[in-house]
């Protein structure tokens, strides 16, 4: 008779053993409730680094320009650096700019829908960038009503540092005017303290310059200026593959044309983002390695008593090796042995997992989890208990009948 | 007897090593996550200036907007107007003080072979060096004479005295700050404060500024600023005057005050000057002008801004350590008690339950010293890991530093945990009646 499934002779040989089998069962929960929790944190993590910016992100590179003396003129340089950066045949376009999503730092203020003076208003902290005339082309943002900048709406920032016409975005737009059509909001004015903009135009979404902010973080809008500062940032969209060949080039040639100021940080975007989420990546590798760590370290502990467990039943396997077993009853009275212990222990592990990610949520408003990742997890530590076992198992079904027929 | 019991222990290991590597591979794991994150929590933990952070005080006045009032304490601006600053540097009651802001700028050496060079740059007044304890490899700081006349003096860091004259005395020397020449007072000496106490809420991490010039600077020459600004009411920031006048936040503010009786004549001096501010129309919000000592202040900021992920970590880290001791404790126990005949044995020819307890403790202490080891090297192999995702940056490399406290700690931990761990499996071991184990 075959006694795979005989689940009942197995589970009074562990509740015999009982010590030996409440440390693997406490083990295995405990390493259910730190990996489902480290994988969900992973995921989240993940998420966070895959939103969008809404910039056209290939093809696209920035750099700083620093004024080194006195000597430096912003207008003159500006007007010089965007005339050669639009006229080389490799450069789709090119735009001015106070900062970049991701990039760390940035402005921000507090703008309404109503006026000071009205209590009605709805007010928000939404971040400013700043771009001119070829601002949407270089960004490849998506306008989704109205217009984008003209020339006439492009303003130098010393002399008029409030232009009248604006554009924001989906996001700051649907929370100013809640029950507005995105066409109809196009045209309303939106207020800072006592001055006030009009919006020409939405845009689909532009992600703040600060990588952690993870609510409205695509609340921001753009001011048409030309920056006559003594630093500021230039961004250029180039034609498809060209930008690697073109960045030294543009490079030496700036810093040549003109020498009293200092070009550099000069780097694609994909290596903004990479320094923006540095932080987060190196998070997700110290989870993804703890996870696996964890389960290695866990598998050598089942191992371990796995083996003892086989030691002390030398006698009872040769046996039932006489009696007439065969080697894979053996090996898998073993399997199915741990898998009974792992059963058990999912069910405790799941408390443990929802008590540490209830403290998570407490302690660092991080999602909860969810079944998708505990389902995960089961099969994960099942899968490293039988591996952990299948050695030990494998080794035990080798004994010898004629064990049985010795004394010591 | 103790030599006795040493040697026996190391025969006990012999017995089955693989076993013994796995379980202080168990423990060295656990252990070397641990104190990978406390390695680096504890570099940031340290008594910023060692003997003062008690009187150092932090100064907060809340000047912020009146339609908009604070909720929590972690509301209030965290820096001054220039206003406010200034009336505080001119007419507060205390010995020495500081106002703080970061600019930034282009260097420019005597020598024009070098290439000039961007750097980061720090306003403050001359009692700065005084307050903080920094120390001079050349020369000092400046006086209070110096910040009133506006005179032009800095003060620059060992590694950019190095840049730009070889490391030499170059007291005396001058160079160019954004266009402007400055004269050298003086050279820092070692100095990486890790975090930067001086301004915590901006650029805290990360190494010192090339050069610190007088504060008055920064509004006289106009200076390129660097930091947090928060403006309430709209203002034209290149308007430099507008700006000065505004209610913009942007510097900050430190005082030195010795004595409680000081600390509450600076306090009652605070909210004097806020209550002739409201007279005056400003200081909209009820009076609020909390000052905190610099470890006050320092527990206050980290709670809200170091990054969580660090507390996330460690947290993971414990877990994952005490998964490890679970199964360290399981391999313990099979270890143990697979020797049954074995202590049987020595049941029966006259060994007492007291003397088997204390020969397997021996035995989980050196397992534990083992396991300490690895903890050391699994730690370093965590914190140059962590260096290497950062890709070497100067100020993650203050931060994985392992001092003595660190690797004794280490140790301690593992010896203590692995002691702990063992204690059910040598009660169970020791325990075992010679009689069964004689027989069969």
């Amino acid at each position: 008779m075959k006694s795979f499934f005989a689940i009942g002779p197995i589970l009074r040989a562990l509740a015999r053993h009982k010590t030996r089998t409440v440390f693997v069962v406490i083990q295995m929960a405990f390493t259910l409730g730190v990996v489902v929790n480290c994988f969900t944190l992973l995921t989240n993590r993940v998420e966070v680094m895959q939103r969008p910016t809404g910039l056209e992100e290939n093809d696209l590179f920035s750099f700083r320009v620093t004024a080194i003396n006195s000597a430096f003129n912003p207008k003159t340089a500006v007007l010089e650096d965007l005339d050669y950066l639009r006229s080389n045949p490799g450069v789709v376009a090119a735009t001015q700019t106070n900062t970049m999503p991701l990039s760390g730092s940035g402005w921000s203020m507090t703008v309404s829908s109503a006026g000071h003076d009205s209590d009605e208003g709805i007010n928000i902290n939404a971040t400013k960038y700043m771009m001119d005339v070829q601002g949407t082309d270089t960004t490849g943002i998506k306008i989704v009503a109205g217009r984008s900048f003209t020339r006439e709406d492009v303003y130098w920032s010393s002399e008029n540092p409030n232009p009248p016409n604006i554009l924001i975005s989906s996001a700051l737009a649907n929370i100013l005017f809640p029950d507005v059509e995105t066409d109809d909001i196009v045209g309303k004015p939106i207020f800072h303290s006592d001055t006030s903009q009009t919006i020409v135009g939405i845009y689909e979404r532009l992600q703040v310059p600060w990588p952690s902010v993870t609510q409205n973080e695509y609340v921001s809008m753009i001011v048409p200026q030309q920056l006559d500062w003594t630093s500021y940032l230039y961004l250029v969209r180039t034609l498809p593959g060209l930008s690697e060949k073109l960045m030294p080039e543009i490079e030496d040639a700036l810093y040549r044309m003109n020498s009293s100021r200092l070009v550099r940080d000069m780097r694609t975007f994909s290596e903004t983002r990479d320094m923006g989420y540095l932080v987060d990546n190196t998070i997700t590798v110290m989870l993804a390695v703890t996870m696996s760590m964890l389960l290695v370290v866990t598998s050598f502990g089942v191992a371990g008593l796995a083996t003892f467990s086989v030691r002390q039943r030398y006698k009872q396997i040769g046996i039932r090796r006489a009696l007439g077993a065969e080697r894979s009853d053996i090996a898998f009275y073993f399997l199915v042995e741990i898998s009974l212990i792992t059963a058990i222990a999912m069910s405790i592990g799941t408390l443990i997992a929802f008590g540490i990610s209830v403290l998570l949520v407490q302690a660092f408003e991080f999602p909860l989890l969810n079944v998708f990742h505990l389902a995960l997890g089961w099969l994960g530590v099942w899968l490293i208990g039988l591996l952990a076992t299948w050695g030990p198992a494998h080794k035990a079904s080798r004994i010898d009948p004629a064990i049985a027929t010795r004394t010591l | 007897m103790i030599g006795y019991y040493l040697r026996i222990a190391l025969i006990g290991l012999r017995v089955n090593p693989v076993l013994t590597l796995v379980i202080a591979l168990a423990i060295g794991v656990g252990i070397g996550a641990c104190m990978t994150m406390v390695t680096i929590v504890h570099a940031t933990s340290q008594d910023p200036v060692p003997g003062k952070s008690s009187r150092l005080f932090y100064v907060q006045m809340d000047a912020g907007d009146p339609s908009n009032p604070p909720t929590t304490e972690a509301d209030l601006p965290k820096q001054l107007t220039y206003m406010d600053a200034m009336a505080l540097i001119r007419e507060a009651p205390a010995a020495l003080q500081t106002a703080t802001a970061g600019t930034s700028g282009v260097l420019e050496a005597p020598d024009p072979e070098i290439r000039p060079l961007p750097v980061n740059g720090r306003g403050v007044h001359g009692d700065f060096f005084t307050m903080f304890n920094v120390p001079f490899q050349f020369g000092g700081g400046w006086t209070s004479e110096a910040d009133k006349s506006g005179e032009l003096v800095a003060v620059i860091s060992k590694k950019q005295n190095q840049l730009f004259f070889g490391g030499a005395n170059s007291v005396g020397e001058s160079l160019r700050y954004d266009g402007h020449v400055f004269r050298i007072a003086g050279v820092i000496g070692d100095w990486s404060p890790t975090p930067k106490f001086y301004s915590l809420i901006t650029y805290a991490l990360g190494p010192i500024e090339e050069i610190f010039h007088p504060f008055g600077a920064i509004a006289n020459l106009e200076l390129r600023r660097r930091g947090n600004t928060n403006c309430w009411t709209p203002v034209d920031v290149s308007n430099i005057d507008a700006f000065l006048n505004s209610e913009c936040t942007w510097v900050q503010v430190w005082a030195q005050l010795d004595t409680a009786e000081e600390q509450s004549n600076y306090s009652r001096f605070l909210d004097d000057y806020a209550l002739t501010q409201q007279q005056m129309g400003r200081f909209g919000r009820p009076i609020n002008n909390p000052i905190h000592n610099l470890t006050d202040w320092i527990a206050f900021v980290e709670m809200e801004f170091y990054n969580e992920g660090v507390y996330l970590i460690l947290t993971i880290a414990v877990l994952f350590l005490i998964v490890c001791l679970l199964n360290s404790t399981g391999l313990l126990l099979s270890k143990f008690l697979s020797r049954s005949s074995e202590i049987g044995l020595r049941r029966a020819l006259g060994a007492s339950r007291p003397q088997l307890f204390t020969q397997f403790l021996v035995e989980s202490a050196w397992i534990g010293v083992v396991g300490g080891l690895l903890g050391l090297f699994f730690s370093w192999l965590g914190l140059r890991g962590i260096l290497f995702l950062f890709s070497n940056e100067e100020a993650i490399q203050l931060l994985v530093q392992m001092d003595e406290q660190i690797v004794a700690m280490t140790i301690g931990l593992a010896i203590s945990c692995t002691l702990l761990t063992a204690l059910y499996p040598i009660w169970r071991a020791s325990g075992i009646s010679p009689a069964r184990q004689i027989t069969s």
